[in-house]
């Protein structure tokens, strides 16, 4: 397999990745604030900013934080490189060097995303089409897995897809957990936010499509340390953090089996000890301190980033001229 | 449809308003259909094309690069009893082309005969130098061709130029036909169409026998994704199961072969078929700002450790004065007359030739020697003073890189427009492939100018296509094949879930008597 076309399907699945969750955040968001009071200050749409990591081009464009503007910012602006709208052209982009690994069914599923979802992105969309409009992105995204699912060998290329899915996803649950369990949460100081902190937990689950497998698992009352157990270091659901980095062990591991290459260790060291770092976390004493918490969850994106940069520079780099 | 009639000969209609013998079984089959029933064909195909993602790709585009492919659905008619003779006309000329290069770039016996002048070869802008001397495989330097006909009024075929660089299209031929079978299924049994997709087949052999190896590594290299054949590039590489490579991902090494950056390490590679020109080909070798090519892929080529499709330096034979020389070439080479004719054409570069030119322009097609698309070219009858004017001089400055040609009144082809048929005109660019063996697409792709009048078919500058149907007119007027009635094979029955469970309360005890006995 090319070192070129690995990457960018590895790129690819993160893009689709990002699109999906991207528009269940946003959808579940705005379902979350309609049964907060609205007259408090700190109950606002500026979280999902943070979350998507665009606050520097949020600021840049000196985009309105309301409703419309944010969601304008997030969804159809072109000139914010990680809008909705943005990823699609990205991901449109990426398709025409991916096109060959890919089986007709998977193709046409992800160019339908791209098409409708360009067409429709567009500014100012009334709560209710916007609200359609990231429905389909998860749905269609459910097509896109589906696909991949049932369509494509167990090739190299569909490990590095699998691989890009997986980094995503743990990284997004990262970046969930962080803003919404840490900054949305001003439990401290203002204490008429109290009654609606399980509120706010119910909604960090369901942004990971997690509530219902919450439920039915854990068997309890949403509640802090419960909840950022199960999504980080339980092994049987798919947005949890732990889940997610077997996943890729198992998928690096595969990738070097098949590769031959003996020059290779068939696993990366820093992945093996995120995954011990997360298993042995005291999250009864994370979940209390939401210091603490954004600490380790900074150390926990870190790490995602030393291993992306490990799996960049292990494949994909144009590798030097030594004969093989 | 009463009410059809073209300006000059068509592919479907005679002159009388019948339809060809070979057009008899889809003529039939439309009078079936309303002005309605085809626009809804029409939208459908559309949105086949849309699905498929057939595209090409305009550069000026912004952000949103790849248009749909223009397509229309009225097929083109060729009889099979005329194909055969044009495919050997098409072998014949390409065959002599091949023996014409490699002889440019060994022996010249050609221009020490005097058949083509010596002139010719210093004032060609396609003759490499670097490839002197070099004897590829066969001796076969343009594998791949694609030759563009033209019906004249007369309704003769005539080759009105012959791409050896880097001929495209070949994509759109066959999802044409994919097209067309998701858009009138129904005519497909009433009629005998020849099918067009053993043409990849012929491909993959072609470019496997440049390489000694039981099992080569063929890659098609290509400009990258923003080139305007690039969907063809792609589909290409999928359906031959070659790695669709660009020029960094291939390294030539100090052993002067060639390799593909993979995931895990070095790969030798065996065949390229290029989509990139020779001045890209090698920044060591030509163009030194090339950043699409390879360092050092001339000096694997020339140490014949990997095979390049078509070979560089090919093109020489690719240029519109050379093209007025095929007949004699053919003659020189093969010692037969050619099958196919040439548009009679006149030489700039001959001073009573080109005063001729100078004095009729407004009657005659101009066309640059060496380009390609239809750039450069002057429309006599349609033109402007000015224009004509500009043409005058361009040829008096540089006279070798002009050559003319009659108007001809090119065949049209029956397309819808707004649920009726009217003529456009078309041309036919079959492709050819030559290694150990020849072979020809069956038909090729049609090409029709979807604006009235216009002749430009050039999909960049308001074309589309057709399907081409190859048809056995003998076998035309044979009713459908027979009734494949009474599916008889019984499939087992999908098991259900009640199945199982009942199953598998039964089978636990079944299954220890099997494990027992074995």
């Amino acid at each position: 397999m090319l070192a070129r076309v690995a990457s960018n399907l590895f790129w690819l699945n993160r893009y689709l990745q990002r699109v999906e969750n991207t528009s269940r955040l946003i959808r579940v968001h705005a379902n979350l604030l309609m049964d907060l009071p609205s007259a408090n200050p700190a109950v606002s749409w500026l979280p999902l900013v943070s979350i998507t990591g665009s606050d520097q081009a949020f600021n840049d464009l000196g985009t309105t934080s309301d409703e419309t503007g944010i969601c304008n910012f997030l969804i159809s602006d072109l000139e914010n490189p990680g809008s909705l709208a943005s990823n699609l052209n990205i991901i449109n982009a990426n398709l025409r060097s991916t096109r060959d690994c890919m089986s007709t069914d998977l193709y046409e599923a992800i160019k339908s995303l791209c098409n409708q979802g360009r067409t429709r992105a567009i500014k100012n969309l009334s709560t209710n089409s916007r609200q359609d409009l990231l429905k389909f992105f998860e749905l269609q995204s459910h097509v896109i897995s589906g696909a991949m699912s049932s369509t494509i060998s167990r090739d190299t290329g569909y490990l590095f897809l699998q691989a890009g899915g997986l980094l995503e996803r743990a990284d997004m649950t990262t970046r969930i957990l962080d803003v919404h369990a840490a900054n949305l949460l001003p439990v401290d100081d203002i204490s008429d936010l109290v009654p609606f902190e399980n509120l706010q937990w119910v909604s960090v689950l369901r942004s990971l499509s997690a509530f219902q497998m919450y439920m039915k698992h854990v068997r309890k009352p949403v509640n802090g340390s419960d909840a950022l157990s199960f999504l980080l270091q339980n092994k049987q659901l798919p947005h949890a953090f732990l889940y997610c980095l077997h996943g890729l062990t198992h998928c690096i591991g595969t990738i070097e089996s098949n590769n031959n290459n003996a020059n290779q260790p068939n696993e990366i060291t820093e992945l093996g000890n995120l995954i011990e770092q997360v298993k042995h976390a005291d999250i009864a004493v994370l979940a209390r301190n939401k210091q603490l918490l954004h600490e380790f969850i900074d150390q926990l994106q870190v790490a995602l980033i030393d291993i992306s940069g490990t799996i960049a520079s292990r494949y994909f780099p144009p590798l030097d001229l030594k004969s093989s | 449809m009463t009410k059809y009639s073209s300006p000059t000969s068509d592919e479907v209609f005679l002159s009388d308003g019948s339809p060809r013998p070979a057009a008899h079984a889809l003529i039939n089959y439309l009078s079936q259909l309303s002005g309605s029933d085809l626009a809804e064909r029409k939208r459908a195909a559309e949105l086949s094309i849309k699905q498929m993602g057939i595209t090409f790709t305009v550069y000026s585009d912004g952000g949103n690069i790849d248009r749909d492919w223009p397509f229309d659905i009225i097929p083109r008619v060729v009889d099979a009893e005329e194909w055969d003779k044009i495919k050997y006309g098409l072998i014949q000329r390409l065959e002599a082309l091949n023996c014409f290069i490699n002889d440019l770039y060994n022996d010249q016996q050609i221009i020490a005969d005097g058949v083509v002048p010596a002139s010719l070869l210093e004032t060609s802008c396609n003759f490499r130098e670097q490839c002197r001397g070099h004897k590829p495989r066969y001796g076969v330097w343009a594998h791949i061709c694609g030759s563009d006909l033209v019906r004249d009024q007369d309704d003769v075929m005539y080759v009105l130029e012959d791409n050896l660089r880097v001929p495209s299209g070949v994509s759109y031929m066959i999802e044409n036909r994919e097209v067309m079978k998701r858009t009138l299924p129904e005519v497909f049994s009433s009629c005998q169409i020849l099918p067009v997709d053993d043409y990849v087949a012929n491909l993959g052999q072609m470019l496997r026998s440049l390489s000694e190896e039981s099992e080569p590594v063929l890659c098609v290299l290509t400009p990258g994704v923003y080139n305007s054949a690039y969907f063809e590039h792609s589909f290409l590489a999928r359906e031959l199961g070659a790695e669709l490579v660009e020029g960094r991902d291939l390294v030539v090494d100090t052993n002067e072969c060639v390799y593909l950056r993979n995931v895990d390490g070095l790969k030798k590679v065996d065949v390229i078929y290029r989509r990139i020109d020779d001045e890209f080909l090698d920044p060591e070798c030509f163009n030194p700002e090339s950043t699409l090519g390879v360092p050092g892929l001339m000096r694997a080529w020339r140490a014949g450790n990997v095979a390049i499709a078509n070979a560089p330096g090919a093109g020489v034979a690719d240029d519109k004065v050379i093209y007025s020389y095929v007949p004699d070439i053919i003659r020189y080479y093969l010692k037969e007359e050619p099958l196919i004719d040439n548009v009679p054409t006149y030489r700039c570069e001959d001073s009573e030739q080109r005063q001729f030119v100078l004095d009729n322009i407004e009657k005659l097609v101009v066309k640059p020697a060496n380009e390609s698309g239809g750039y450069g070219l002057l429309i006599g009858p349609h033109s402007t003073e000015e224009q004509r004017a500009e043409t005058r001089a361009n040829i008096l400055a540089d006279p070798r890189n002009y050559v003319a040609q009659p108007t001809l009144a090119i065949s049209t082809s029956p397309t819808l427009v707004d649920e009726t048929l009217v003529p456009r005109h078309v041309d036919l660019r079959p492709f050819i492939l030559q290694s150990d063996v020849t072979t020809v697409t069956t038909g090729g792709l049609t090409r029709v100018a979807l604006v009235e009048g216009s002749l430009i078919v050039n999909s960049s500058q308001g074309g589309g296509s057709k399907d081409t149907w190859v048809v056995q007119s003998g076998a035309a007027s044979a009713g459908p094949p027979e009734n494949r009635s009474g599916a008889t094979s019984v499939q087992s029955q999908s098991q259900t879930q009640a199945q199982s469970q009942k199953q598998s309360n039964t089978r636990p005890q079944s299954s220890i008597t099997g494990t027992g006995q074995s």
